[in-house]
């Protein structure tokens, strides 16, 4: 069973006297931001968004402008409190591999399919969740729309034509072996207002994928706020058993940008805000995973068609470069 | 920061070149002062060994001819590919001065490139039709894989000085492009077309919305006269009496030419530069050519930071300061004066280049009171 989150009344007072009273639910981000840039020390002169009149309006200040805020009930702030990774013994924290590509596409390509996916509205439905080989919809885990099987579109070679030029390049940034590739999945992907999907990982016994390449795209200006990309450390036991920590990384959306990361990594698509509630304001994003195949089959053909992925090259076989290994 | 770039490949085609063709083009590049870092790629397949190194910094990257996905053997794979992986794995910023292969020096290129702008030569051979982008009817495959078909194309070639964001953009691409106008093109009677690199090259750049300027950069050996900084000399240098006295493709590099056997012009200037590199290269009077070694009987003391140097056959004792240590601590007789230069510039943090003629000035004090001795590479 939850408890509802509390209702936190405030009154922010700002340089030269202007006062906001802004309602907001305990676990609503901008509070957190607020106290979270309150506390910094030394004082960071970061932005802050404060929604007004129950989100109708929003009041954008810098940090550095609040004077006070009183709140009702109390708010008890946690100063300077470090988040320290903590390991067992036989454990070992590894950061995530990641790497991210922007201007991914020609300004004229990132267009067109950004015009393709707001056009695309009736073709979302709910994201679903894998488990035991099975989709479920599980709202508690992920919240978001996907138009599945994007990866048979002629937009969507568009994208995979351009990643298979980075293919042997970004293996070999993350020390995976060039593997033939059995197929480039693809999802496009809608965050609305409050959607996400918690952290998991991409791959599986029974699921190939090997790298999963994110690309984001969303009109401008941004009609949502959130909605970022974490990477999240990852502890690895003696057992080979792997959690994720606490401690991550934190990548933005940016449109045309394109966050590529091993399929192994634990990630999280954060919250979205999306005040005004348009479809045409989501977080967009094109999902891709490179699949490795089982049996190398020179005669699949990829992207476009011209290019052959479904068997090693002889450049990329040499055991004494990292990204390489004998089929 | 101007990083000049010339692509190479470890095997046999067009892009390797012969070994006098890069210390050519590393003296000429040494001898105009050309500011900032020689950077030279090499595709290598697996087992290739890496080219020893003189004032270049030599770059190991991974091979694309023969294409890795459609077997198509096409050298200019490796351009775009090598730079690619160089600017992705290095985060290089600043301009690149990319050169052709058959270049040299005349004078430096002392401008940096604007992001937005390259500049780069004219190029009279683009296909014009009426098909995407202008090019002939062939290009009709292009209709499916380029989103606006409408662009207006730059029609460049190499030299090319562009801004390196501007270049690590385009780059994916370029190489794209040409994997895709190489097969679609060899349904033609005349095979895959030799010149997708550089259409290729244009339509990355028209797409990515990269204005060029149309610059002199470079002059043939056929020209009467030129201000263009960069040499081209691939094609044969002719006499008076129009019979070839000089061809890159059949010189050993050794044997010169004496430039008065050439028709008066740029290709009298080039077997000048030859001739004067070749006789350097004869003396071993140039240290781009020379490796620095420790003369092992040198007796060393550091005092308070202050390196002093005992040298046989000296009464007095030879002081050096910090940094004159470092330079003297490389000369291990292992590495070449360009790896030098790297290390004392990377202990330093200093930018590539900065330190030449310092570095140049200890080795050569060092060398004239005898603590060290120049040993050809």
């Amino acid at each position: 069973m939850t408890t509802p989150a509390r209702i936190v009344e405030l009154s922010v007072r700002l340089v030269g006297g202007d006062l906001h009273r802004i309602t907001l639910p305990e676990d609503a981000r901008e509070l957190l931001d607020l106290y979270a840039a309150m506390a910094a020390l030394p004082a960071t002169d970061r932005l802050l968004q404060l929604p007004l009149g129950g989100g109708k309006a929003a009041c954008t200040v810098r940090a550095s402008q609040v004077v006070s805020v009183v709140s009702e009930p109390p708010v008890v702030l946690e100063l300077q409190k470090p988040v320290t990774p903590a390991t067992a013994a036989g454990s070992r924290l590894r950061r995530p591999q990641y790497a991210i590509l922007d201007d991914f596409l020609g300004l004229g390509e990132y267009r067109e399919l950004l015009a393709l996916a707001l056009a695309a509205e009736d073709e979302f439905k709910a994201g679903l969740v894998n488990t035991n080989n099975l989709d479920t919809f599980n709202p508690e885990y992920r919240q978001n729309q996907v138009v599945m099987h994007f990866g048979g579109t002629v937009h969507a070679r568009l994208l995979q034509n351009r990643l298979l030029i980075w293919f042997p390049l970004l293996a070999r940034t993350f020390g995976i072996p060039m593997f033939p590739l059995r197929e480039v999945e693809s999802q496009l992907t809608a965050a609305s207002n409050g959607q996400f999907y918690k952290v998991h990982c991409d791959d599986g016994p029974d699921i190939p994928r090997v790298l999963s390449c994110v690309y984001y795209l969303f009109r401008e200006p941004r009609g949502f706020a959130g909605g970022n990309l974490r990477l999240y450390d990852c502890i690895e036991e003696e057992s080979g058993a792997r959690r994720p920590a606490a401690t991550f990384t934190t990548i933005e959306p940016l449109p045309n940008r394109m966050v590529v990361f091993p399929s192994l990594e634990f990630h999280e698509a954060m919250p979205a805000r999306c005040p005004s509630g348009e479809f045409a304001d989501c977080r967009f994003a094109i999902t891709s995973w490179l699949q490795r195949a089982t049996v190398a089959n020179p005669d699949a053909t990829f992207g476009w068609g011209h290019f052959r992925c479904g068997v090693v090259a002889p450049q990329f076989l040499d055991a004494g470069l990292p990204g390489s290994s004998a089929p | 920061m101007i990083f000049t770039v010339f692509c190479t490949s470890a095997h046999v085609d067009v892009l390797a070149p012969a070994p006098w063709q890069s210390e050519l083009l590393e003296y000429s590049w040494g001898n105009v002062r050309q500011p900032g870092e020689l950077v030279r790629l090499v595709a290598c397949r697996p087992g290739d060994t890496l080219p020893s190194d003189r004032l270049a910094r030599v770059v190991r990257t991974t091979c694309w001819s023969p294409h890795p996905f459609t077997g198509d053997a096409y050298p200019p794979y490796d351009v775009a590919a090598s730079l690619l992986e160089w600017l992705f794995t290095e985060r290089i910023e600043g301009s690149v001065l990319l050169l052709a292969p058959g270049s040299i020096f005349r004078a430096p290129v002392t401008h940096e490139a604007v992001r937005g702008t390259a500049q780069a030569m004219a190029w009279d051979r683009l296909p014009r039709g009426d098909g995407p982008f202008g090019l002939g009817p062939a290009f009709k495959f292009l209709d499916l894989c380029c989103v606006d078909r409408t662009l207006t194309l730059p029609a460049v070639t190499l030299p090319l000085l562009i801004h390196s964001s501007d270049l690590r953009r385009i780059a994916p691409r370029w190489l794209e492009m040409m994997s895709i106008i190489r097969p679609e093109t060899n349904v033609d009677a005349e095979g895959p077309r030799e010149d997708a690199d550089a259409i290729a090259y244009a339509i990355a750049a028209a797409e990515a919305g990269l204005a060029h300027t149309l610059t002199e950069f470079s002059v043939g050996t056929g020209a009467k006269t030129g201000a263009a900084p960069i040499l081209d000399y691939r094609r044969p240098i002719a006499s008076t009496k129009g019979k070839t006295v000089w061809d890159a493709g059949t010189y050993d590099g050794r044997d010169v030419v004496a430039a008065k056997h050439a028709a008066p012009g740029i290709g009298r200037e080039f077997l000048t530069t030859l001739a004067e590199f070749a006789a350097r290269r004869k003396e071993g009077a140039d240290l781009a050519f020379l490796r620095p070694c420790r003369h092992p009987r040198v007796r060393e003391a550091k005092i308070l930071g202050q390196l002093f140097l005992d040298v046989p056959g000296r009464a007095d004792t030879v002081t050096v300061d910090a940094s004159g240590a470092a330079i003297w601590e490389c000369c291990d007789g292992m590495r070449s004066l360009a790896q030098i230069h790297r290390d004392v510039e990377a202990r330093f943090a200093k930018p590539p280049g900065s330190l030449r003629d310092d570095i140049a000035a200890v080795i050569e004090r060092l060398s004239n009171v005898g603590a060290l001795r120049l040993e050809r590479i």
